[in-house]
């Protein structure tokens, strides 16, 4: 255990040093990489990915990610649903992409604000940046599962709440 | 550095779990800054969407709102994935010819010379009548004027019809029935003003997604903006609504009606502007007759709100709640879209939403109007407004009517009383007849054969070897392909440049932004070759560019109620869209049609504020038009209704929205809503196989049980070309628009 | 025995405590990673209690989600299928 501690602290102070070191991690790397993708390729039953452990083949029209994430991620799937964008139906993988990453958007649990963001929001972005320069995200003020629209059946949203 | 095998094991764990996390050589969030951007409007449905198109390296690699057009820089979702469309590898890169059996490919040569010359010949052996063009809302605006042109003053044969026939065509006829010329008076804007939305028919949360936003943003701006919402599911729509009345399919006549009798029984009615600027009608006996108001109080005398509540089968307090709120608010905007047009009762419907604004004023105002949504980008300006139907010549003429036949003669510098004086096949007429009295067809940029209605009937005739059909197609999967005896690989969306109408009557120029794939060609292109060979005369095309063919459009739209001389292309290249009437070069378009100081086409001393020009005698028509029942009713063998749409994922034949792999994943195959209860009685579960069977066909499909549909209702989305859901529909067809009730026909429901 | 390794995903003010309880197990490796705020844990445990391993992690005050990234579980097999 101390060994891989170290091999994690090693990695990581030559990557951010940036010494000639970097070599050795990285050879190891590759070594490693190969043989999981071997293990991958040869027990394709068994292998245990990202993709799959979490969400599994979609197989069916069921498998809209809110179906699912209705259960998985309660809190989180409902939010999405009550603010805006799930009313107006920008659904997950509009800004997630898609879990087995072959889709067009990269697949993120923290979508890139500067990418995500800007096909429908450019406008605003353009404003916030003049009135108030450079900022993280646009996350931290308007959430991006918590705005919500007001109205009787947005009651409980989480923003209203916090609101009152 | 040694390590044990455990160890490795070990540190390969670590390694996985850090490739996912973007160390080492995994995927890095794809930077795509676009070199440069290029404006362009959406390619799926008619809320007409500016974008702007990024281009990096020759290829679109992003696509973002142009918040100078009316979505202020939003998109929905399938116009925020439209990159991953243009860059599909199931692109058509070359002309192919059917040879034994299976398309193979071909020169341009060959193909152009082999369709020519099947077109001559059965126009030598057989007359104009045998040969056909199905057009599309989704061409450009310069593709339909030009095929309309070919095929009309070249060809002489007005069998001219395209896909706004199973969209918009009852539509059409409603506002030309009661205004007497075609579009809506209103523009997007009026939501931002209106206090109440009757919306009837239309999920506009999933099939015009930003107008949607649009209203939902109204809405939270003001508690006080009412939305009713009439629709037999309870739609993402109806979520937001303050009333939702979800009648039984196709009663909503007799529900319109009782609205307008409670309006007129409450007094809420307008008599000022119903006495000045409206005329009551009916048909007698295949006549209109002018009937007075008295007449018509009579005539809604019969439904009460009671008797439409048993009929439509929703609570009388509702109708006449609805009634109240439509007719009480200050402005009240109606949106409509499929659900009233594809109906036998289309026109019909129509009517009867303009009914109620007349009748209560609540029209040609900011926030009052009577809005009807399209469903595809360009039917509204390249198909309505250019003519290119059966029985329409451009500018809303009809080839019915000497004089407009004459006008075009003139215009189109063709001798006089040369142009065919029949109004050609109309859609399924014309499918009908393929490979009988008509033998060559050319279809531009749709896929009929999974589009219409009870198909097998229509793709029976596709397969006939008595036919020729030679098309002009994008993507290498779309159904029609598999009858086509000839295709022509087309650029597609921005790969050339042309101009699209949206349901607003705004004109927007999309520029070209990328090469085509292969040996690709701009449709224009490819008719001009095609009319060249058949022997059209070169003085009736004498066109190079899609630029070449607005040119002429525009100078002669100034001979008509549709003015848009003043749009320029490029004053077009420099704006996000103008709305007709726009008849000078410094005219800021029109918001708001038939009132004075907002219309051109209203003289500024115009004696009255409003003038219904389109009518002989300056007003509105308000039609008496009573209840009639759906082509087909639920009886004891089929007892269910299905009908058929959208989901916000998938457009139309999904041959674009299934190239995007996020929306082929979400929805990949058709499915169809059951409610509980009848799920219940049946033992149907979420997600059992489900067999409808209706006396077209029978298609099994994955159930998905809820609350969506009310009782007795079945939806099934018709995206999916491995489901064809319209196998099922029923072909019956609106007495005056020739619209297809794709919405609503008898089903058994059993599960599989 | 099997090893495998999880992505436990959490928020940035949450990382720290995060860390600081998932430290205390003695079976796991825990490396914290910046962005996005998460962990990567690699576990040595029986096959059969990774499953209850995940859930102690998802039960974690602070944790967002917990995914799977690889699994081994070779020397549970023994010489099976060998030689």
């Amino acid at each position: 255990m101390k060994k891989l501690r170290q091999f994690f602290t090693d990695t990581l102070n030559q990557i951010t040093l940036g010494r000639k070191w970097l070599i050795i991690p990285m050879a190891l790397a590759v070594l490693a990489l190969a043989y999981f993708s071997y293990l991958s390729l040869a027990f394709s039953g068994t292998r245990c990915t990202w993709g799959q452990a979490q969400h599994g083949e979609v197989t069916d029209a069921q498998s809209d990610c809110y179906a699912c994430h209705k259960k998985v991620t309660p809190k989180i799937a409902q939010d999405w649903n009550e603010s805006k964008h799930g009313m107006l139906l920008v659904k997950c993988y509009v800004c997630h992409g898609l879990p087995d990453g072959k889709g067009a958007v990269p697949f993120s649990a923290k979508p890139d604000a500067k990418v995500a963001c800007q096909r429908c929001h450019a406008p605003a972005i353009e404003r916030m940046y003049t009135k108030f320069g450079v900022r993280e995200g646009c996350n931290s003020c308007h959430g991006f599962h918590t705005n919500s629209l007001h109205h009787d059946a947005y009651a409980k949203s989480v923003s209203k709440q916090k609101a009152e | 550095m040694g390590c044990t095998r455990r160890e490795f094991i070990k540190y390969s764990a670590a390694m996985a779990a850090l490739t996912f996390l973007g160390y080492g050589c995994g995927r890095k969030e794809a930077e795509a800054t676009p070199d440069t951007w290029v404006k362009g409007v959406c390619r799926f449905c008619g809320t007409g969407c500016g974008v702007m198109v990024g281009v990096r390296n020759g290829k679109v690699a992003m696509v973002k709102g142009d918040p100078n057009n009316h979505n202020k820089g939003m998109l929905c979702l399938k116009g925020a994935l439209l990159a991953s469309v243009i860059n599909s590898p199931d692109r058509l890169t070359t002309p192919l010819i059917r040879k034994g059996g299976t398309l193979v490919k071909a020169t341009w040569e060959e193909a152009l010379d082999l369709t020519a010359t099947r077109f001559k010949q059965t126009l030598e052996q057989f007359g104009p009548k045998a040969v056909a063009y199905y057009g599309s809302g989704q061409a450009l605006t310069e593709e339909s004027y030009l095929a309309n042109k070919i095929f009309k003053a070249g060809l002489k044969s007005n069998n001219v019809d395209g896909n706004p026939r199973l969209c918009m065509a009852s539509a059409v006829g409603g506002y030309v029935s009661t205004f007497g010329k075609d579009e809506p008076m209103g523009s997007y804007e009026d939501m931002d003003s209106a206090n109440c939305f009757f919306i009837i028919g239309s999920n506009t949360s999933e099939c015009h997604p930003i107008l949607f936003r649009r209203l939902a943003a109204r809405k939270q701006s003001d508690p006080s903006v009412k939305i009713i919402v009439v629709d037999p599911r309870l739609t993402n729509t109806a979520r937001i609504a303050d009333l939702h009345l979800p009648v039984v399919p196709g009663t909503d006549l007799a529900l319109m009606n009782a609205m307008a009798h409670v309006i007129f029984n409450e007094e809420l009615d307008d008599s000022k502007f119903h006495g000045k600027y409206v005329s009551f009608k009916a048909m007698v006996d295949g006549k209109p007759v002018e009937k007075s108001l008295e007449d018509y109080r009579t005539f809604l005398a019969d439904y009460t709100p009671e008797k439409a509540a048993a009929i439509c089968s929703v609570p009388a307090e509702s109708i006449v709640q609805a009634a109240k709120l439509f007719a009480n608010s200050s402005a009240t905007m109606s949106l409509w879209c499929m659900g009233l047009n594809q109906r036998i009762q289309g026109v019909w419907a129509n009517n009867l939403v303009h009914n109620l604004h007349l009748i209560t004023g609540k029209i040609c105002k900011p926030g009052s109007t009577s809005f009807s949504l399209t469903g595809q980008p360009n039917a509204c300006g390249g198909v309505r407004d250019t003519g290119s139907l059966a029985h329409l010549l451009p500018g809303g003429r009809l080839i019915a009517n000497q004089e407009h036949r004459n006008q075009m003669e003139e215009i189109w510098g063709l001798p006089k009383d040369s142009l065919n004086p029949a109004p050609g096949l109309f859609t399924t007429a014309m499918f009908a007849a393929l490979g009988d009295t008509v033998r060559a067809m050319l279809v531009l940029c749709t896929n009929p054969a999974q589009s219409l209605p009870n198909v097998k009937k229509y793709t029976a005739n596709l397969k006939k070897s008595t036919k020729f059909l030679a098309i002009i197609e994008a993507f290498a999967d779309a159904e029609t392909l598999k009858y086509a005896d000839v295709v022509f690989p087309a650029a597609f969306w921005c790969e050339r440049e042309g101009v699209y109408g949206s349901g607003e009557r705004r004109y927007c120029l999309i520029e070209k932004a990328v090469a085509s794939p292969g040996e690709a060609r701009p449709s224009v292109n490819i008719l001009l070759d095609l009319a060249t060979r058949m022997g059209v005369d070169p003085k009736l095309i004498p066109f190079k560019n899609s630029a070449d063919i607005w040119e002429e459009w525009r100078e002669i739209s100034a001979k008509s109620a549709y003015n848009f001389k003043g749009m320029t292309r490029e004053r077009l290249r420099k704006t996000s869209g103008l709305l007709w009437p726009c008849p000078t070069e410094d005219h800021p378009g029109t918001k708001i049609r038939y009132s004075r100081g907002d219309d051109p086409m209203v003289p500024a001393d115009h004696p009255d504020k409003y003038f219904f020009y389109g009518n002989p005698n300056g007003r509105a028509n308000v039609w008496l038009r009573p209840h009639k029942p759906a082509a087909e009713l639920p009886d004891a063998e089929y007892p269910f209704i299905l009908t058929t749409g959208r989901v916000i994922d998938q457009w139309h034949t999904g041959t674009m929205t299934n190239k995007v792999p996020e929306i082929r994943k979400a929805f990949p195959a058709a499915f169809v809503e059951v409610n509980q209860e009848d799920a219940k009685r049946l033992g149907i579960a979420n997600g059992d196989n489900v067999r409808l069977d209706t006396r077209r066909g029978s298609l099994v499909l994955s159930a998905r049980v809820g609350e969506v549909c009310r009782p007795g209702l079945v939806f099934a989305p018709f995206y999916d070309a491995q489901k064809l859901v319209n196998e099922l529909t029923v072909d019956a067809v609106d007495e005056a628009s020739k619209q297809p009730e794709f919405k609503i026909c008898a089903v058994r429901v059993s599960k599989a | 025995m099997a090893i495998a390794s999880f992505i436990i995903h959490t928020t940035r003010q949450d990382l720290a405590g995060v860390k600081a309880s998932l430290s205390q197990r003695r079976d796991a490796t825990i490396l914290p990673w910046e962005s996005p705020p998460c962990l990567v844990a690699v576990i040595e445990r029986p096959s059969k209690e990774l499953e209850r391993v995940e859930r102690e992690f998802k039960a974690t005050p602070g944790v967002l989600s917990v995914a799977t990234a690889y699994l081994n579980i070779e020397d549970e097999l023994g010489g099976e299928g060998a030689k």
